[in-house]
Parts: structure tokens; sequence; C-alpha cells
């Protein structure tokens, strides 16, 4: 995976998961420490809410602890751990939408105003944050699979390979869903034709 | 081909997903066609707005909020016991799940459809009393017919053959034909006997004195 993080010591981190899965909470927590980040701006880059990617990626990692027991330690970490990302956000998405929520865009737009740098230029602030928004609008317009391929593609820049594997399809599945999510939010982004 | 089968293709090619061929095509078509040379500047620009939401990070205190409730909630539950880590290693042994479990599925099958396969075998005691063999019912004896019979010389002449019919031709003998010359034609004509098993017939082909 592109973004795998390359910096860190693989049979360090294995030693990590064999201690966390036979119950070592100090471990676990260092594994959390080290994905946190990661899980979190997946979770909140699929479902577009901070609450919900928190809830989301609270529930990674309990599931993580939950089956660390049929995870094979020696195989990259990373992968596994962003397909559990991508299954939560999809099962979330599902029941959020079935109980017809209404998504907090107003509590989320307030919480990244809070975090504008003031050295910047305000109006480049405000613009690119009205263009993230936007952003963020069109891709909860756009089908479920079509999304996760087209955040896992151009904004987590995996390979398409990487984000067949991580969806469980196909390239050419992969390809025809970036493709079409790309053109939809061309046309939800105001394009001419 | 026609704009709007263009622009998916237009969409992958600005990632450069596509494959040479196509690439190729598309780029002959851009070069003709100013609309979709907008489509793929416009595809160009939503790349780049990708990338600002790559660039957007998520807030620390959202990161520290979920680090706690994580442990908070990790903290009550019970890690999965050692037997089962052992047992899991030893029956899975790398595989991933559903690959083992459908491989074990699949010998499950071919031993259960082997051990019905096979016929019921009847054994008997050794010591059975000879009441309870001769209750035994066994099948009736089968007629097994016997092989087919090889026609030799002497099996053909053994045959009581009826007398060969001659059967004279259909057509006029010609004018200048000696009454010998028909006589010595019909007597060439081949003979068929029908013997009473269908799957014998003879043919008699008779030489020039009609033996």
């Amino acid at each position: 995976m592109s973004r795998s993080g390359g910096d860190e010591n693989p049979s360090e981190l294995a030693l990590l998961l064999v201690r966390a899965a036979s119950g070592d909470a100090a471990a676990f927590e260092q594994i959390v420490v080290r994905h946190e980040r990661r899980v979190l701006t997946l979770s909140w880059r699929l479902l577009g809410v901070m609450a919900d990617a928190e809830d989301a990626a609270q529930e990674v990692f309990l599931r993580t602890f939950k089956y660390l027991h049929r995870f094979d330690p020696r195989k990259p970490f990373e992968p596994w751990l962003v397909r559990m990302t991508v299954n939560v956000c999809r099962d979330l998405g599902r029941k959020r939408r079935e109980r017809g929520a209404l998504l907090v865009e107003e509590g989320d737009a307030y919480e990244r105003a809070g975090q504008r740098n003031p050295a910047n230029n305000p109006d480049a602030d405000l613009e690119a944050e009205q263009l993230r928004e936007r952003l963020f609008q069109a891709l909860r317009a756009l089908p479920e699979k079509e999304r996760a391929a087209f955040v896992l593609r151009d904004v987590e820049d995996m390979t398409t390979a990487e984000v067949a594997e991580t969806l469980g399809t196909s390239e050419a599945t992969v390809r025809s869903q970036i493709s079409s999510a790309r053109l939809k939010i061309r046309k939800l982004l105001g394009g001419r034709r | 081909m026609k704009c709007r089968a263009f622009e998916p293709l237009i969409a992958l090619d600005v990632t450069g997903d596509l494959r040479q061929p196509e690439r190729d095509r598309v780029a002959a078509h851009l070069e003709t066609c100013a609309n979709c040379q907008a489509l793929a500047a416009e595809l160009r620009d939503g790349q780049s707005m990708a990338n600002l939401l790559r660039s957007h990070a998520v807030p620390s205190t959202a990161l520290s909020a979920v680090r706690e409730r994580i442990l908070d909630e990790v903290a009550g539950l019970e890690p999965a016991p050692a037997w089962l880590l052992a047992m899991h290693r030893v029956i899975f042994a790398g595989l991933r799940r559903k690959t083992a479990i459908a491989g074990m599925g699949l010998i499950a099958i071919i031993s259960g459809s082997l051990w019905y396969g096979q016929p019921p075998v009847a054994v008997l005691p050794t010591n059975a009393p000879a009441e309870q063999m001769a209750r035994i019912e066994m099948p009736p004896p089968v007629d097994i017919p016997s092989a087919v019979p090889v026609l030799t010389p002497q099996s053909v002449a053994r045959l009581q053959l009826p007398k060969p019919l001659v059967v004279a031709p259909p057509s006029e003998p010609q004018s200048n034909a000696s009454p010998e010359d028909v006589a010595s034609e019909a007597s060439q004509i081949p003979m068929k006997f029908v013997t009473d098993d269908p799957d014998i017939i003879i043919y008699w082909l008779p030489n020039d004195k009609g033996d």
C-alpha cells in the first residue's frame, strides 16, 4: 500500500500484534497510537462527517482487538486494517441511511473552521474550506462502492490493484467505478456537460 | 466512436490508468475534439481537488478522543483465550478464513460422496446357522444367450436353404441380343436369402454356370 507506514519496523509490529492478540493492553495501545490517524482519516473521507468517522474508528479498533487472533502476523497489517475500515464505514453508512439520519454538516464545518491556521490568508482558507465541503457533498451523493473506490484511489493514492484487493473485487471493476465516480463528481461540482 | 464513448476512457486517462492502445486512441481523439479536451481539463481539476481533500488532516483533539474511547472499551473486553489462538493457527495455517473453510468443506463433500458411493457389502458370520443361510433369498438364475454363431462354409452348407429364385430383369431384352446372352445376364443377378434369424442374411453371387 502506498501509505502503509514504511517507517515502522515490520518485525516490531508483528511482535506487538502477537502480544496484543494474547491480551497485552500496552501492546494494543501501541497499535492504536500507530494507526489511529490512518483509520480516522480514511473513515472521515469515506463518511464525510467527523462524528460518524469517530464512531467508525472506534468500531474498527474494537473489531481489531476482537479478531486479532485471526490475523497472520507474517502478512502486512495495514491492508487488513484498511479493509476492515472500509467494511465498518460501509456498515455504518448503511445503518445511518436506514435510520434516515441527517448529516450534521454544520457542526462539522464549525469544527473544521476551528482548526484554520490564523497565519494563513483567511479568504484563501475559507475558499478551500468551501471547496472541500462541496467535494464532500459530491462524495456523499455517490453510490457506496464508487465512493469507496474513488476515495481509495484518488484521495488515499492507492494503486488500482491495491484498491481491488482492499474492496475484494477485480481491477476492471475498480477502473469502471473510478471512471464513473470521476465523471459524476465533475458533474456534481458543476461541469459543463 | 462518439465522444460519449470516450468519456469513461478520458476519466481514466487523467491518472494514467489506461493501457497503451486505449491511451493512443484517446490521444488521437483529443487532438481533434475540443469538447473532450475541455472534459479532460475539468477532470484534471477534479484531481487537484482530491489533493485538497488529501492535504486536510484530522484534528488531533478528535484523535485523542477516539483513542480514549477505544482504550476504555477494550479494557472491559476479554482477550481471546490462548487455546483459541493456538487452534486457529493450527487449523487455518496462515490461510485466509474463507479459503480454509471452503477447502475443509470440499474435503468433507468428496469424502462423503466416496463413502456413500461404495456398494453395500453383506457380511455373514462364518458360524451362521443353516436355517438363517436358507432364508437368504438368492436371485433367480439369468439365461445367458449363447454366442452369435460364426458362419463358416461348412455351417452354410448344412443350412437347408430354399431354392434360389431367379428374378428376370425389368427391362426388355435388346433385339440383337441372343437368348443365351440374356440367360447369362439373368444368372449373374445376386440372390438374397433371408433366414429365420433376422441378423443373418446370405447373398449368393452365382458364377457363369449358375452354380
